[in-house]
Formats: C-alpha cells, sequence, structure tokens
C-alpha cells in the first residue's frame, strides 16, 4: 500500500531554473495493483518514484508505504519496502561482484550486513532455482562477474533480485528502455509474472506504448506535476490506443500501432 | 642474499599497510592518503607502548584502534561534511603529524633492549629467523581474516559499496557509515604496519610515515598487474596478491640499493617503479 499525500516538490526554487516538478500531488495505490505512469518528459514521473524510493525528499506532504510514515527516511531505510529496477540496467547490480555475491546482497536486504558467512550450497541452490525461471541459461553462471553479462541479461536478473528478500513494493523506472526488443520482452514479462505472483504493489514509469496497453491494472498520465488521467483498467474494456497515444503526447499515430 | 632476506622481512611488514591501501582504494574506491599519517601513528604509539613495557597485545590493539580512528575521521570529514575525499585525507594526515610529534616528544626515538612481538616465541628476538616466523605467522593470520571478512555479509556489502553505490543503498546499506567503518578497517590496518615496521626497524621516526601510500600502492599495483592473469580473481586470490605483491616491490627496491644506487634516490626510485607498476597493465590493454 503506498499513499502520497499533497506532496510537492519544486527544484531550484527562487531562481531562474525553478521547475515544479510535483505540485500537491495526492495518490493511493492499493496493496497489489500494477500503476502505469505515463507522460512527456517533465511531468513529474521520474520525481513521482524518486520520492517513493528516497532518492529525493518532498518539500511538502506526506508519503506513507504500508501506513508507515516514510517522508523523512533515507533511502536505504525504505529499501525495507522497496525493491528499485533503475532505468540503467547498470546501476541495478555490482558488476565487479560475482552475480551470487549480488544476489547474496539482495537475499538479505532488508535485513543487517552481518559478519556471517551466507554463501553455501544451499544458498546457491536456492537462487539457481530461481534465477533458471527466467531461461537464460544464468543460473549455471552464478560465479561470473555481473559486469560480464549484458544489459538485458543483468536486468532480468535485477527483478529476481528484487524477490529474493520479503518484496513488497516494485518501483520499474523505464526498465526496458536501454534495452532491445527481445531483451525488453523477458523484462517486462518477468515482472509482470512477479508481481502478481507474489502480490507486489508496482509502479512503472513509461514510454512505451505496448507496455502501456499490454501491462498494469490502473494507467495514469501526469502532466506539470499533477495527475491529469486516472484510467482504472478493468477486464472487457480495452484501452483505445488513440487515447492513449495522446495521453502520452504522440503527434503521429502509424497505421499498424501496437 | 641478506637484502633479500630483509626486504622480504620489510615486506611482510608493510603487508598490512597494503591491506589497507587495498581496501580504501580498490574496495571501496577512495584515494585515502591517512595512510601517511595513521601508519606513523600506528609506529608511535607502538613506540611509546613498548617503552613504558606495555603488554604486546594491548600495544597492538591500540595502535589498531588509534589508526582505525583516523580513518574513521576521514571517513566522517568526507562522507558528513561533504569534504572531497582525497582533501579529507591530506587533512587528517597533515593534523596527525602535529599528534604524533606531541605524543613522542620528539622527532625519533630507538627501541633498543625493550621486549618487543619477535620476542614472543623466543627469548631472543634479534633474530632472523625468529622475525621471519612471527611476520610470517602475524601478516598470514592478517590476511586470512581479511579473506574471511571480505567473504561475510558485510564484506560483500563492504565491496558493493565501492563498486556501484546506487545499487547497494538500493539493498539496505547506509553508505555513508559504511564509507567510515570501511577507512576505518583499512587505516587500523595501516597502522599495525606501523606496529611492525617500528619493531623491525628498532626506531619510530614521525617522518617515517611520508610517503609511505606510495609504497602501499605500489604493492597493490602489482597484484593487479598479477591478477590481469586471472579471469575471475576472487577475493581471496586478490589479498594474497597484495601480500605478494608487497613481497615483490619491496625486493625491488632491494635490489636497487643492492646495485648501489644512493639512498638519497630511493623515493624517486619508488616514484619511478609505481609508474611503471601503473602503466603496464594499459599498455596490455590496449594492445
Amino acid at each position: 500500500m503506498i499513499q502520497v499525500e499533497a506532496v510537492s516538490k519544486t527544484f531550484n526554487p527562487g531562481t531562474v531554473n525553478e521547475v515544479k516538478a510535483l505540485d500537491k500531488l495526492t495518490l493511493s495505490i492499493p496493496t497489489g495493483q500494477f500503476l502505469v505512469v505515463i507522460g512527456s518528459n517533465g511531468s513529474g514521473k521520474s520525481s513521482l518514484l524518486n520520492l517513493l524510493s528516497g532518492g529525493l525528499k518532498p518539500d511538502s506532504g506526506q508519503i506513507f508505504l504500508d501506513k508507515t510514515l516514510v517522508s523523512g527516511l533515507e533511502e536505504y531505510q525504505r529499501s525495507r519496502w522497496i525493491s528499485h529496477i533503475f532505468q540503467n540496467p547498470l546501476a541495478g547490480t555490482a558488476p565487479d561482484l560475482s552475480i551470487l555475491d549480488n544476489f547474496r546482497l539482495a537475499s538479505i536486504r532488508t535485513h543487517p550486513k552481518s559478519l556471517f558467512i551466507g554463501i553455501h550450497d544451499t544458498f546457491r541452490k536456492k537462487v539457481q532455482e530461481k534465477i533458471s525461471l527466467l531461461g537464460m541459461g544464468l543460473e549455471n553462471k552464478l560465479d561470473k562477474l555481473m559486469g560480464t553479462l549484458s544489459g538485458g541479461q543483468r536486468q532480468a536478473l535485477t527483478l529476481i533480485m528484487a524477490i529474493m528478500d520479503d518484496a513488497k513494493i516494485l518501483l520499474l523506472d523505464e526498465p526496458t528502455a536501454a534495452l532491445d526488443v527481445k531483451s525488453a520482452r523477458i523484462v517486462m514479462e518477468t515482472a509482470s509474472r512477479i508481481i502478481e505472483e507474489y502480490s507486489l504493489s508496482a509502479l512503472l514509469v513509461t514510454h512505451n506504448l505496448r507496455d502501456v496497453l499490454q501491462y498494469g491494472d490502473r494507467v495514469i498520465q501526469m502532466g506539470e506535476g499533477r495527475i491529469l488521467k486516472d484510467i482504472l483498467k478493468s477486464p472487457g474494456v480495452e484501452l483505445d490506443i488513440r487515447d492513449v497515444y495522446s495521453w502520452m503526447d504522440r503527434e503521429i499515430i502509424p497505421d499498424n500501432a501496437g | 642474499m641478506s637484502f633479500f632476506l630483509q626486504a622480504i622481512l620489510l615486506g611482510l611488514s608493510l603487508s598490512c599497510l597494503s591491506l589497507g591501501i587495498f581496501i580504501s582504494m580498490k574496495i571501496f574506491n577512495i584515494p585515502d592518503i591517512t595512510a601517511d599519517g595513521s601508519y606513523t601513528l600506528g609506529a608511535v604509539i607502538t613506540g611509546l607502548g613498548l617503552v613504558k613495557g606495555w603488554p604486546i597485545g594491548w600495544v597492538m590493539g591500540l595502535a589498531f584502534l588509534c589508526s582505525a580512528l583516523a580513518g574513521s575521521l576521514t571517513g566522517f570529514i568526507g562522507t558528513q561534511l561533504k569534504v572531497n575525499p582525497l582533501l579529507s585525507g591530506i587533512l587528517v594526515s597533515y593534523g596527525l603529524y602535529s599528534v604524533n610529534l606531541s605524543l613522542l616528544g620528539k622527532s625519533n626515538i630507538a627501541l633498543i633492549q625493550v621486549r618487543n612481538i619477535f620476542a614472543i616465541f623466543v627469548k631472543n628476538g634479534e633474530s632472523t629467523q625468529s622475525q621471519t616466523w612471527v611476520l610470517v605467522c602475524f601478516v598470514s593470520l592478517v590476511a586470512f581474516l581479511v579473506i574471511l571478512l571480505l567473504k561475510t555479509d558485510f564484506g560483500i556489502a563492504m565491496r558493493a559499496t565501492g563498486n556501484s553505490e546506487t545499487m547497494v543503498r538500493s539493498m539496505g546499506v547506509n553508505t555513508n557509515r559504511m564509507k567510515i567503518m570501511g577507512l576505518a578497517l583499512a587505516n587500523g590496518l595501516v597502522g599495525l604496519s606501523g606496529f611492525l615496521v617500528a619493531q623491525y626497524q628498532g626506531y619510530v621516526d614521525v617522518n617515517m610515515g611520508i610517503g609511505i601510500v606510495i609504497t602501499g600502492l605500489g604493492s597493490v599495483g602489482l597484484a593487479d598487474a598479477f591478477l590481469n592473469f586471472f579471469p575471475i580473481p576472487k577475493v581471496a586470490l586478490r589479498v594474497l596478491g597484495v601480500v605478494l605483491g608487497t613481497l615483490i616491490f619491496q625486493s625491488l627496491l632491494g635490489v636497487a640499493i643492492s646495485l648501489g644506487i644512493d639512498p638519497n634516490f630511493l623515493k624517486l626510485i619508488t616514484a619511478g617503479l609505481v609508474l611503471l607498476v601503473v602503466i603496464i597493465p594499459l599498455i596490455k590493454f590496449t594492445k
């Protein structure tokens, strides 16, 4: 459960570069809901995501995660609730550590990092099992350095890392923007599957029309730091592709769109 | 061959320094030069403790703790006061010079006729054999503990902090606190080298730490060059590589001196050697 109450954020206040990123934004995302956020550049999507993750602090307003007030908490403290998938596939993993080391860290995300050696055969088997779900053949390369993998492989692994330890909220910040079509499909399908399987509350920021139509239970369109449209998808009711196009501020509608 | 053995013994004594530099510069990716001051601090405390006849275990612990405190101060200045990490280290090591001088009371003291760590197994701690054994055991134990630490959950978080801060924060790690603890550990190890070298050389000098960070860097650089031959450098291999790098580095300096080069040029030779060590792997990669 994510509650954003009258949150405002202004960058460079009082200067010529002043930008109002969020303007008294109120939003509630119930547990298990998959929300897709769209809007043009500068509409406040990324600010919303960063305010949730703790990368930014609000000027005013409050943010609750599972009814706990988190507005004043640091990013590392909010990781108790949040798994963050970054736009840059390289940001969510440590390249010079092995896949196994990366997964060990992910599996103690909400726990203290103690003087305990946690990488044993049972842990290795558990990681192998989870990674094999991706069908990328990475389960036999656990000792490889993360940095030797492709962006798509790393992004897919980041998603599996997100569910290694008590996942509650998944923030996806244009997770496929830097990926090729095939990797993007694997990443989005994996995301969609784990969100459903683990009943995660999820927030996806995207510029991809196909993702808006295909994924999520609810779509919001943002503009000038406010919510312009809020549409709950319901079974049997298809979103009109032309509407979505116009919400996303696209001008040209190709004939074979979607 | 005695120059060679001496170089190895000095190399063993300096291995903890290299491990400290390895942790700050390679694991945490922080250009920390506090070592210049914390190395001397470790030696100064050792000198004072031994002259006063304190138990050797206490002296060692105190040398480690005080040097670690200096490292954590650098970490605090860098992370909490947001000062450039290089400048933080310079400021702390510069300030430590006065601390060391006032602790020592004069610019150097000799440690003759005091019971030191080399007399831990035998009565006569001056023999090369007992020095060798004590140093080998000491450095092996420290290297083993560092390897063990880096394999723990805390150690993985340490390694990830220097590698991808964004990732490690999203994994619930307080990166500022981690850096402070990391620099404390790194400089604690540097202090242990001060502890060993003071006893090995038999004197403490407030100037002994000037430029010592270069020695550590050269040793770590040699380890890197050596690890280029391994596809996946495991943690244990990296740590042992640093110890080996230190021994080779000191041997090379020993060879230079045995060839009759004026000791006044030792720092120039060291600088040239470090430059070589740093550029050799680059040449290999650009080919």
